[in-house]
């Protein structure tokens, strides 16, 4: 087996078996049925039907890509770089036949695949739980095109942010200090264009919503690119220079 | 005789100006190689520069023929080894352990990690997670990673550090057994003479982040009534005593 390959699937089964990482899936495939039961809760109450079915994938996306995905992406990098690096771990793969880099990307890899999983499931759920909203046929069939368009779009902008995560947690020599540093990065990056107005279009992390660009009145195709060029000269220098800081590292 | 490790002039210094110092030796197929030093010696830092994990300021590393520095792949195929601790996933039993460092190698499949299993004597426990082993459990399970991928050359550090009179007689015995039966090459450190006297045919004594002496030990034991003394009297040397 190609040691890429290998190490790809060696840290891919280590994030499937820590309780921490199964944690964020269930909960991740709770919150959208929680949410839809008290949404049908309200509706039989008051009478207002807050979301219906063929908004709710796309709604449910938005409270995770803004808070619960960026939390749940920092806690796994910041367990795979600097939680291994401080329990000694990570020693274990480096003395292996595989180069650094290769161990770098893998993990990498393994991350945005956890992540893409995640965004799977929480669509899984929300089409799910849509029932519980009630509407028409056709009002699923819209929430299905809305969710799969969306959360297909939602993939680059969450990879991004589990690249940036893998850079933050090359400082840390644990995985509480990376996780709080990330929150903080990521906190402060969200706030800061309410006082620079100018700063959102070239932060990475301002374009964690970029999936609702793609729906209703599509975005001019020059704001999507734009949008998805920033996305990808961050993650470019972020991957760089996250690996140059791996490749330094001495145990 | 073939050259399995070529150390030429490594020197490797810390922020606090400690390491290691033009360091150069060579280990040939079929030794069992000891570094034999004082904790603090340096012993850990030549070892962790061999295998990658420390970059040397200057020098050179050869395994088999390759170049650490730009063939790291090629050079650590054929190589088992522990730095400083048996470390493992403690959320992993140890077969899954096992069979995470088996992905690395062709060849390897479940019957060779039950093999090894049985070689250090966990087949008992290869279902349960780690974190309830004791310091020697761990420790075999750091040699049956090691030793997994069929290497040539082991490569271990301080592999009886913190283990019982019967746990350091076990892994000695592990370790002239592997030599024997399936030709590895050795390069073991430790502070303890009288277990590298028992174990090795050559060694190195470090001091103070110097290689002062090399020798076989069938040469030392000749001039020397143990290699304890032989040590003694090259550290004492060394310091000008």
């Amino acid at each position: 087996m190609n040691v890429l390959q290998a190490n790809f699937i060696n840290e891919t089964q280590k994030m499937f078996l820590k309780s921490k990482v199964v944690a964020c899936f269930i909960i991740s495939a709770i919150i959208p049925v929680v949410i839809a039961l008290l949404v049908a809760l309200l509706h039989n109450k008051v009478g207002v039907l807050a979301v219906g079915p063929a908004g709710y994938p796309v709604f449910i996306l938005g409270l995770f890509t803004s808070a619960l995905l960026p939390l749940f992406i920092f806690m796994w990098a910041a367990d795979i770089f600097a939680g291994e690096l401080g329990e000694g771990n990570l020693k274990i793969v480096l003395v292996r036949p595989i180069s650094r880099f290769k161990i770098y990307l893998s993990k990498t890899m393994a991350l945005g695949l956890s992540t893409i999983l995640l965004l799977v499931v929480i669509l899984i759920f929300t089409l799910i739980s849509g029932i519980f909203l009630g509407g028409s046929g056709s009002d699923y069939l819209a929430g299905l095109g809305n969710g799969l368009k969306a959360y297909t779009a939602a993939i680059i902008p969450m990879v991004s942010l589990a690249i940036a995560a893998s850079f933050i947690a090359q400082f840390f020599k644990s995985s509480s200090g990376a996780l709080t540093t990330s929150l903080f990065v990521y906190i402060a990056a969200r706030m800061l264009p309410v006082v620079l107005p100018s700063a959102a279009k070239v932060l990475l992390f301002s374009y964690t919503n970029w999936h609702t660009m793609w729906l209703g009145s599509l975005a001019a195709p020059e704001k999507l690119f734009y949008a998805f060029l920033i996305m990808l000269s961050s993650c470019i220098i972020l991957f760089t220079s996250g690996f140059y800081l791996f490749d330094t590292k001495e145990l | 005789m073939d050259k399995v490790l070529e150390v030429k002039g490594i020197t490797k210094l810390y922020k606090n100006n400690r390491g290691v110092k033009d360091i150069s030796f060579d280990i040939y197929k079929g030794d069992i190689y000891g570094f034999l030093g004082p904790n603090g010696a340096g012993k850990t830092t030549v070892m962790k520069t061999i295998v990658g994990l420390c970059r040397a300021n200057q020098g050179e590393i050869n395994i088999f023929g390759y170049n650490i520095a730009n063939q790291f792949e090629q050079a650590m195929a054929k190589v088992g080894c522990i730095i400083e601790t048996a470390d493992s996933y403690e959320y992993l039993s140890a077969y899954d352990n096992l069979k995470i460092a088996s992905r690395f190698y062709d060849g390897i499949d479940s019957n060779r990690i039950d093999e090894v299993l049985e070689i250090v004597g966990l087949s008992p426990y290869k279902k349960e997670k780690t974190n309830g082993f004791s310091l020697g459990m761990k420790q075999r399970l750091g040699v049956a990673g090691a030793i997994l991928s069929r290497p040539q050359f082991l490569i271990l550090d301080e592999p009886t550090n913190g283990l019982d009179i019967e746990g350091m007689a076990d892994i000695r015995n592990m370790i002239i057994s592997l030599a024997r039966e399936q030709q590895i090459t050795f390069f073991v450190s430790s502070h303890l003479a009288h277990e590298m006297q028992l174990m090795c045919n050559r060694v190195g004594i470090l001091n103070n982040g110097l290689l002062i002496k090399e020798g076989l030990i069938t040469d030392i034991l000749e001039k020397h009534t143990s290699l304890e003394e032989f040590f003694i009297e090259q550290a004492k040397n060394s310091r000008g005593d």
